[in-house]
């Protein structure tokens, strides 16, 4: 897996690259750790180059999210692939993380807590 | 016709990505449309990332043992470890709320909601058996 870093005032954009499955699920949690110990309010991960997504992976999103709720931020999911889609959907865990199409309601969502 | 393809792995998740690029080569094989790909692709890797963490222990000398049978209307596949073994019925629901928020729990569920057939077999010497089976469909949406 390949990511980027964004930064933009208070919070990230994380672009992610590859199949996130097997040991890349230590790996995402090791820069979102990173990122939300260095004090960034919100996350937007950006899924759109992310073809696959194992439930490891999901986990790590969960844990990242109620980590960042916890310090009243936010992490919201932008652009996730129709396979990634249908897991959450399965899963139910659409109705815990915001889904978005486009980055402008995106950075308009993560900007207003 | 059924052709039998083997693979077996050292219990290290780094070895995911090979099985995810003989799922690849059997996805072809089979003639499968993307999502029916993608739902098989994931369910084996669901089974054996749990091979690997829950049945083998993470123990690189320990193997996971993987085979795909391929024919004409389905896909069998076989996932089996050596470990303790485990009793399928005691898995909580990942859907109940008080799982709901927890970061693991949901690779046995995906592979039930993403297969046709999954069965558990903890009834050898050792390990367990994971059995999946994914029909191959008609563009009429019928089994072939």
């Amino acid at each position: 897996m390949k990511f980027e870093v964004e930064n933009k005032d208070d919070g990230v954009i994380l672009h992610l690259e590859g199949k996130i499955i097997g040991d890349s699920a230590a790996q995402l949690k090791q820069i979102l750790e990173e990122q939300i110990d260095s004090d960034v309010k919100w996350i937007i991960l950006d899924l759109a180059d992310v073809p696959l997504m194992d439930s490891s992976a999901i986990g790590t999103m969960i844990m990242a999210f109620l980590k960042l709720k916890e310090k009243n931020g936010k992490l919201v999911i932008l652009y996730a692939q129709k396979n990634i889609q249908e897991v959450l959907s399965i899963t139910k865990l659409n109705t815990l993380f915001e889904i978005f199409d486009n980055m402008q309601n995106a950075l308009q969502s993560v900007k207003s807590i | 016709m059924t052709r039998e393809i083997a693979l077996d792995i050292p219990s290290e998740f780094r070895h995911i990505y090979l099985l995810d690029l003989v799922l690849s080569y059997i996805a072809k094989e089979m003639d499968f449309d993307e999502e029916t790909k993608e739902q098989v692709n994931l369910a084996v890797i669901e089974a054996g990332t749990n091979a690997i963490k829950h049945g083998n222990q993470g123990d690189p000398t320990k193997a996971v043992h993987f085979r795909f049978d391929l024919s004409d209307g389905q896909l069998a596949i076989s996932i089996k470890d050596c470990g303790e073994g485990f009793k399928p019925d005691e898995v909580n629901d990942p859907l109940s709320p008080e799982n709901f928020m927890k970061p693991c729990g949901r690779g046995i569920f995906l592979m039930k909601a993403l297969m046709d057939e999954v069965e558990f077999d903890v009834s050898g010497n050792c390990g367990t058996e994971v059995k999946m089976v994914k029909f191959k469909m008609s563009n009429g949406n019928e089994r072939i």
